[in-house]
């Protein structure tokens, strides 16, 4: 079952618990740098509150090291880093049971960023304060994000069905407020099949991550 | 009925693909497809403007070291902040240690600090690290052991996987102990490339007074083996050989390339 060898894994063997360390924080620092504003923007819209925002981004960041220190492989971080994210804000929503403060302006709601979703958005603003802390992550990476079912499902650790009643609740809440279907339980282009960003090449959620 | 949703083009990425992609972190060939498609869909190329120019706003506004000072902070005051909950925790666990210790005369599967110990460390793409016991490994990864041990011995290294088998992991396969000296993380010569076997295995460390040679340790694993045994013994909790001896153990998880899904 295993090859022997003679050879070493050289002289880091010794050193490996410090500069190693030193090593992955250096590349922590590189995947801030490149992912942190899509994060925190999405915790953001997420929990509608800067400071809780700001501290579960760090939080995510810190698990990337740990991860990352325990020795397993993260071939895309911001896969590892949105799905991290997506699960704190969710177990922090559930954990206060608090209504999220009110913010004016999510940046990922921004009018400047995607004519092509306005009236998405706009009818999920309205939504918003009908939805609970379940549906608004749903709605949140399906409408505005634009993962397709599988997708959310990876991201959130929750069932097919579990996504799909939030999704009918969704247009159900939509329907009553006169906002019209925004989910079409018929497939349509929200089933397009599509390479998942989250999944490719990912290592599985941490044991004890996957929530019901 | 109108549908809100039929406004979004079906063929576009979703914005987490899309922030990869900006980010530089999308494959050689789904890269010059979002390439492609971006030249076509101005839309998407207004999104990708967009998270730059956040990608810009947000680092102004936090800076990459205040990241890593709260990443120190958070590692400092954790147990701080436990520490009356662990004060407890240490009371019951300590408590309990003793009804263990006092119940096991010869050995405990717990280990405090300065006990005999074995570390392993982890090859893969290049890069060495410690690894927890329990922790998943590839095919092709190497592996190497070192020891820590507050008094010298002998030295044996086995292992057991799932179905039984029993590997000796002696440098060279030595039939023999090896002399280990007293200090900490003292490498043992040579490593270990793991095949593609998904058998989950655990590695016993055995410090004795004197040599012990590989029947010994191999009928030791085995009386373990069957003591344990219910159909499927389960190398979770097996965490000692049956030997009079100071002992660690380490147990090594094992997947294929790609996760099962």
């Amino acid at each position: 079952m295993v090859a022997r060898g003679d050879r070493n894994l050289g002289v880091t063997v010794m050193a490996a618990g410090g500069e190693d360390e030193a090593s992955w924080r250096e590349e922590v620092e590189d995947v801030y740098r490149r992912h942190a504003a899509f994060v925190y923007d999405h915790l953001l819209s997420l929990t509608r509150n800067e400071t809780e925002a700001w501290d579960l981004t760090q939080e995510a960041f810190l698990r990337y090291l740990r991860y990352c220190l325990s020795g397993r492989r993260v071939d895309r971080p911001l896969g590892f880093l949105y799905r991290t994210a997506t699960r704190l804000s969710w177990r922090a929503a559930r954990r206060r049971r608090l209504e999220p403060l009110p913010l004016a302006n999510p940046p990922e709601l921004a009018e400047s960023m995607d004519t092509r979703t306005s009236e998405t958005r706009l009818a999920l603003e309205r939504l918003w304060p009908r939805l609970d802390a379940r549906l608004r992550v749903v709605a949140k990476l399906r409408f505005i994000d634009r993962l397709n079912v599988a997708e959310v499902c990876e991201a959130t650790g929750w069932s097919r069905g579990r996504v799909r009643r939030c999704l009918k609740k969704i247009n159900k809440i939509a329907e009553e407020t006169g906002l019209g279907e925004i989910f079409s339980p018929a497939g349509g282009h929200n089933q397009t099949p599509r390479v998942s960003y989250i999944m490719g090449g990912e290592d599985p959620p941490e044991k004890g991550e996957r929530e019901r | 009925m109108k549908r809100i949703a039929d406004n979004r083009s079906g063929s576009c990425p979703s914005r987490l693909e899309l922030a990869g992609y900006q980010a530089g972190e999308a494959d050689g060939e789904r890269a010059a497809t979002l390439a492609r498609h971006l030249e076509q869909c101005p839309a998407c190329r207004r999104e990708i403007q967009f998270l730059e120019q956040r990608r810009g706003e947000f680092l102004s506004a936090h800076p990459p070291g205040q990241l890593l000072a709260e990443l120190d902070r958070r590692s400092e005051v954790r147990p701080r902040r436990l520490v009356l909950q662990l004060a407890a925790a240490g009371l019951a666990a300590g408590l309990a240690a003793v009804l263990l210790i006092w119940a096991r005369p010869r050995g405990s599967a717990v280990r405090t600090k300065g006990e005999f110990s074995l570390q392993v460390y982890l090859l893969r793409q290049g890069r060495v690290t410690r690894v927890k016991s329990g922790a998943l490994f590839l095919p092709g990864d190497r592996i190497q052991f070192t020891c820590s041990s507050p008094a010298g011995g002998y030295l044996f290294l086995v292992s057991v996987d799932a179905s039984g088998r029993i590997f000796n992991y002696n440098h060279q396969a030595s039939s023999n102990s090896v002399r280990l000296a007293a200090g900490s993380d003292q490498v043992m010569e040579g490593s270990i490339l793991l095949d593609d076997s998904h058998l989950a295995e655990r590695v016993f460390a055995i410090l004795s007074d004197h040599p012990l040679d590989f029947d010994q340790v191999r009928r030791a694993v085995e009386r373990t083996w069957h003591r344990a045994a219910t159909a499927e013994p389960d190398l979770e909790s097996i965490t000692r050989l049956d030997l009079p001896y100071s002992q660690d153990s380490f147990l090594l998880r094992k997947r294929a390339e790609k996760p099962p899904r």
